[in-house]
């Protein structure tokens, strides 16, 4: 009986629920560098073997995962003391990239995390000068994504330059980071747009919705999207509905590899969603919130599992809309902590190593 | 395929040990790498295959005898639901034999590069080993005893997972 050759370990492994893997870690070095490796979280992508639920609660690292649909089990645990995750940039294979703070050193930083398995990197400081003195200040959006060409994550910050007085010509400059690296570079591609929000990785590309434009507010938004590995931008110039008087709350969303988009309408109180498929929004459901359940405080987390069910977090917890029944059930959990629906969200679990990880000490 | 027809054309399969085996054609060809070799006509009457033994080699030809026989998902005709699910029930049931033999029947399936069969045993196996803790994994499979982690490594990944799972 010979070992098994590497070849065959990824194509084992991408059969295997994470649980087993994480446990498989400890069998032998070859199989932590496998399990390890980024590109077998893309090959289980493609195969996954198991529901996609998992649901991380970033403002103090909780992770959770479904026991039994529809209940979750809450494992409440803060990853590095000190630590407060202040506002999610986006996810890509299980790692989230943050704009974050630590208490003691009053320091804004950027942060990827594998909630999973606790790793940290604290990404090099950004050092970009404005072009023009006059600039305030400069506002940065960016993202994770992987590129599979090189086995790599890359993080991108689009840079805009504010000022106090009004300037009419849109400055914008692009830099990228090789995650486990010390530097950051600064590319000539540069988006046609502002963009805003959260970023949201899906095949091999980096969306975000474009910024309003406060000089003409009723221009409908579009989608900027980055290729991670050539390092260019393009636009999906449409949403699904352009963006109405009556749209409340609109934004992009990792719908289980594929680019979602939520939109909230006051006037007929219901919450839409649609995902890009082959260059096409389709409308995956419509939802109608009922009192005592409020549309307001109501955020689409992302997909629970395979059938297309959708977590939904409230004010007072998390609800799941059942897309065949087209019913929204309450969901039993233990965690005692308040609810702060707009740091709950679904992603992929992973087991992927950040390269390059250095902890993190106060 | 144009040697359908004259399916009548056999191939003779060498094993280690030996043995040979005459098989049709057609049941060669579920091998990528035979095909390739018939192609290119590199290949004589007698392909000696030195590094599978005929125990293995004999439950390879089962296999692609019963593939060889069953329509293919390509073939775009209507399949009718039997075959397929006999071809299930037919695999459930070949994969049903001991860790060593699912492993050696992989590695010449490797080598022969049948797609299907690969799929099969790396299912097979991870099905087998899912449950399994590290140290049963080790005794099951053939691990590298200098690839073992430090008492502090393995410490470390148990610490781990006791945090994210159960």
């Amino acid at each position: 009986m010979v070992e098994l050759p590497q070849d065959t370990l990824y194509n084992i492994f991408s059969r295997l629920p994470i649980e087993s893997l994480a446990r498989f870690r400890s069998v032998c070095k070859q199989w932590r560098k496998v399990i390890n490796d980024p590109y077998l979280n893309k090959i289980r992508g493609e195969e996954e073997p198991i529901p996609i639920s998992s649901l991380a609660i970033i403002k103090s690292i909780t992770t959770v995962k479904a026991e039994k649909d529809p209940i979750f089990k809450f494992s409440r645990e803060d990853l590095i003391p000190g630590f407060i995750g202040r506002l999610v940039i986006g996810f890509c294979n299980g790692l989230v990239l943050f704009n974050s703070k630590f208490i003691l050193h009053h320091s804004v930083s950027y942060i990827v995390i594998n909630p999973l398995s606790k790793q940290c990197h604290k990404l090099p400081r950004i050092k970009i000068r404005p072009a023009v003195r006059a600039a305030c200040y400069l506002r940065k959006s960016g993202g994770i994504g992987y590129d599979d060409s090189t086995n790599t994550f890359k993080i991108v910050f689009v840079v805009q330059e504010i000022y106090s007085s009004k300037q009419d010509d849109l400055k914008l400059r692009t830099i990228v980071h090789v995650l486990g690296t010390h530097t950051w570079r600064e590319i000539s591609q540069v988006p046609s747009y502002c963009i805003d929000g959260e970023c949201v990785f899906a095949h091999g590309c980096l969306y975000w919705l474009t910024d309003i434009d406060r000089s003409s507010p009723t221009e409908p938004r579009k989608v900027v999207w980055f290729d991670v590995k050539k390092e260019e931008f393009g636009l999906i110039d449409h949403l699904p509905k352009q963006s109405e008087v009556n749209c409340t709350l609109d934004h992009l969303i990792d719908l289980d590899g594929e680019v979602g988009f939520v939109c909230h309408y006051n006037d007929t109180r219901s919450i839409e969603m649609w995902i890009f498929k082959q260059e096409q929004w389709v409308m995956h459901c419509q939802i109608h919130p009922e009192p005592p359940l409020l549309l307001q405080g109501v955020r689409v987390s992302g997909f629970l599992n395979k059938d297309g069910d959708i977590l939904l977090t409230t004010k007072d917890g998390l609800v799941v809309y059942r897309l065949k029944s087209g019913r929204i059930h309450e969901v039993e959990h233990e965690y005692k902590h308040k609810f702060d629906a707009q740091h709950i969200r679904m992603y992929r679990k992973s087991l992927c190593s950040i390269h390059g990880f250095s902890s993190i000490k106060n | 395929m144009s040697t359908s027809s004259s399916s009548s054309k056999k191939i003779v399969l060498k094993s280690a040990d030996n043995e040979t085996f005459e098989i049709d054609e057609i049941v060669a060809l579920e091998s990528q790498a035979i095909k390739n070799m018939i192609e290119d006509e590199c290949a004589d009457n007698v392909i000696p295959l030195g590094n599978i033994d005929s125990k293995t080699l004999s439950k390879i030809i089962e296999y692609c005898k019963k593939h060889a026989e069953s329509p293919k998902k390509d073939d775009n005709a209507d399949i009718d639901e039997k075959a397929v699910e006999d071809l299930k029930s037919f695999d459930a049931e070949f994969a049903k034999v001991d860790m060593p033999l699912i492993q050696d029947i992989l590695m010449a399936a490797n080598f022969l590069n049948i797609d299907n069969l690969i799929g099969l045993m790396c299912r097979t196996i991870a099905d087998r080993i899912k449950g399994k803790t590290p140290e049963e994994i080790r005794k099951i499979l053939n691990i590298n005893k200098n690839d073992l982690l430090s008492p502090e490594q393995e410490a470390k990944a148990r610490e781990e997972n006791s945090w994210a799972f159960d």
